[in-house]
């Protein structure tokens, strides 16, 4: 059941990134690339924690991998805040 | 320094709920809607992992705490595909 | 960008001019023709009223019409009315209330909203509003 649910969950995070990477296709607005970005790791980290089933010692590596996504979302808000 | 991990990661979530769901209030636009809430989605996986992890270490909370960001997930993309663009 | 004066419009009617108005232009026209709605108007006549040019008073007036706020009797120049049967007629009359007694603030709402999703999204994330 976990993994039909963290399945769904991953391919949910690549469309969403696609859809992102889209807009700044649309837009240039550099949010919208740096969102795609984070978007297309945290379904990196739902593939790797499937891969990690069997090392499971390197389960907490990829758990950084999701917290490099979230600095990203961070990069993403400081960059549109900061003045031009 | 895992737990700090995961406290700015639900900070960060719970961030950006709040801003796209002010978003919203403030200019009517639909998209924020669905992104505000595929945020609070994200954040309740995030909380729901520190407790799975650190507080309730022998109860398994694998599928409850993915389940807020399935639902997240699900209403994003059907905002993203339904909403006029 | 939230002015106090803005909080003072009524949600209702801040939704039905996020939905409906973009510009003051259209707002003038549409609250012409409620006020008159005996009257079938044309482009030519709405652009004497309101000192707009004919073209920009035609696609607005049409623009109405798609959103089935105005009926149109077709013809050559096609005529417009506003739509008694609207079920927006309520919001439109509270509106127009409002627009006398708080001018500033239902202009300064209709310019204050990012018309484009993407730009709305971006601008959810800028923190300080006063910046471009």
């Amino acid at each position: 059941m976990y993994d039909f649910i963290s399945g769904m969950i991953a391919m949910g995070y690549l469309v969403a990134g696609v859809f992102f990477l889209r807009f700044w296709r649309d837009t240039r607005d550099r949010l919208f690339a740096m969102f795609g970005a984070a978007f297309f790791i945290l379904a990196l980290q739902r593939f790797g924690l499937e891969f990690a089933k069997g090392l499971p010692e390197h389960e907490p590596l990829w758990y950084f991998v999701r917290l490099l996504a979230f600095v990203i979302i961070i990069a993403a808000i400081v960059d549109k805040n900061r003045k031009k | 320094m895992a737990n700090a991990a995961y406290i700015l990661c639900t900070l960060t979530s719970i961030g950006c709920a709040v801003l796209l769901l002010r978003g919203y209030n403030q200019s009517g636009s639909r998209l924020l809607f669905w992104s505000g809430l595929c945020f609070v989605g994200l954040a309740l996986n995030n909380i729901l992992l520190i407790v799975d992890v650190r507080l309730l270490p022998e109860v398994d909370l694998s599928n409850i705490r993915s389940l807020p960001a399935l639902a997240g997930l699900l209403l994003l993309i059907f905002g993203l595909i339904w909403e006029k663009r | 960008m939230n002015q106090p004066s803005e909080e003072s419009i009524p949600e209702n009617v801040r939704r039905f001019i996020i939905d409906h108005i973009n510009t003051v232009e259209v707002l003038e026209i549409l609250l012409l023709l409620f006020g008159q709605p005996a009257q079938d108007l044309s482009a030519a006549e709405v652009s004497r009223r309101l000192y707009t040019s004919e073209e920009s008073a035609a696609g607005r007036l049409n623009e109405l019409h798609q959103t089935k706020l105005l009926v149109v009797t077709p013809g050559e120049p096609p005529k417009y009315r506003f739509n008694a049967a609207s079920p927006d007629s309520a919001r439109v009359s509270e509106l127009e209330k409002i627009y006398k007694e708080r001018r500033v603030s239902v202009i300064s709402f209709i310019y204050s909203k990012p018309s484009d999703p993407l730009r709305a999204f971006s601008d959810a994330f800028r923190l300080r509003k006063d910046e471009p």
